[in-house]
């Protein structure tokens, strides 16, 4: 991570959000887009959190899991993938 | 199955007030009988799904049931499709969809853990994660086992009835929250809820019965 990032990040005029806020944020991004501060949020706070991108990692394999799932589940051929 | 069908069609000429009871004239081609028996093989099937989405034993019964008399009564409509499974999911899910509008009202009211919040156990009162989220790895070494497969379906069923029913009419299903609100008249913002609860009590029952307990620091 760079440190002008870093420096950007901890000017004032952003609005800071908490762990709690971007994992919401997140969730919410799988079924609807996030409005421009928001995903302005989300980008910066990913920027200085080590947490956030653990759990935005953890969604996306879930939404590939769901998908792949229901791929499987649905077609005729033997249910092994 | 086709044999019942007969028996009731016969009842139904008793008169009118057995009108529901005529079933669609199914048996009159004969080469529909060994359709009907492919169609049925796979009736144990479209009911996991029934009952995955549904999750109400009756509900599944009646979308099910709908979707094997639409099938039978159509077979033609099945000509130059190569997969009968995915043909009859298809049917199946519009079933399930009228289901869902049908019983919209007890499909959406919170029982058992519907209402427990899982963000208290998460995160800290500063709202900071209490526990540092565990690297998932590689998905691919995980798609690759059936087993895995077995742990999302078995997480999945585990998911309290509002939130399960929310969270696959999003995943299988894959109607957007509007559709998903017009058809159980409920606001975006208890639909919000409902998936938000969901997806975490996902990831946390993917934690523990797939990644182990442990977290990494």
């Amino acid at each position: 991570m760079s440190t002008w990032i870093r420096k950007l990040y901890a000017m004032p005029m952003w609005p800071r959000r908490t762990c709690r806020q971007v994992t919401e944020m997140v969730l919410r991004n799988e079924d609807q887009a996030l409005a421009l501060h928001e995903r302005v949020a989300v980008r910066l706070h990913m920027q200085v959190c080590k947490a956030c991108p653990r759990f935005l990692q953890q969604v996306a394999f879930m939404r590939e899991a769901m998908g792949r799932w229901r791929r499987y589940a649905e077609s005729d051929e033997a249910p092994s993938p | 199955m086709l044999k019942k069908a007969c028996r009731l069609r016969q009842l139904g000429a008793v008169g009118q007030r057995y009108a529901f009871l005529t079933l669609p004239d199914v048996s009159a081609h004969p080469s529909t009988l060994d359709f009907a028996r492919q169609v049925e093989a796979l009736r144990p099937q479209l009911m996991r799904f029934a009952r995955t989405q549904l999750r109400n034993e009756a509900w599944a019964e009646d979308a099910v049931s709908e979707t094997l008399l639409a099938a039978l009564e159509k077979p033609q409509a099945f000509a130059g499709q190569s997969q009968l499974k995915t043909w009859l999911v298809g049917i199946l899910k519009h079933k399930v969809v009228d289901q869902l509008r049908r019983h919209s009202r007890e499909a959406t009211v919170l029982v058992g853990d519907d209402g427990e919040d899982l963000d208290e156990l998460l995160f800290a009162p500063d709202g900071h994660f209490r526990e540092m989220p565990q690297d998932w790895g590689n998905p691919d070494a995980a798609f690759g086992q059936r087993q895995f497969f077995e742990v999302l379906e078995a997480c999945i069923e585990h998911l309290p009835p509002a939130q399960g029913r929310v969270f696959m009419m999003r995943e299988w299903l894959e109607l957007d929250t509007d559709e998903i609100c017009k058809e159980l008249s409920i606001s975006a913002t208890n639909l919000w809820v409902m998936l938000h609860r969901a997806r975490l009590r996902l990831r946390e029952c993917l934690q523990l019965r797939w990644f182990g307990t442990a977290a990494t620091p």
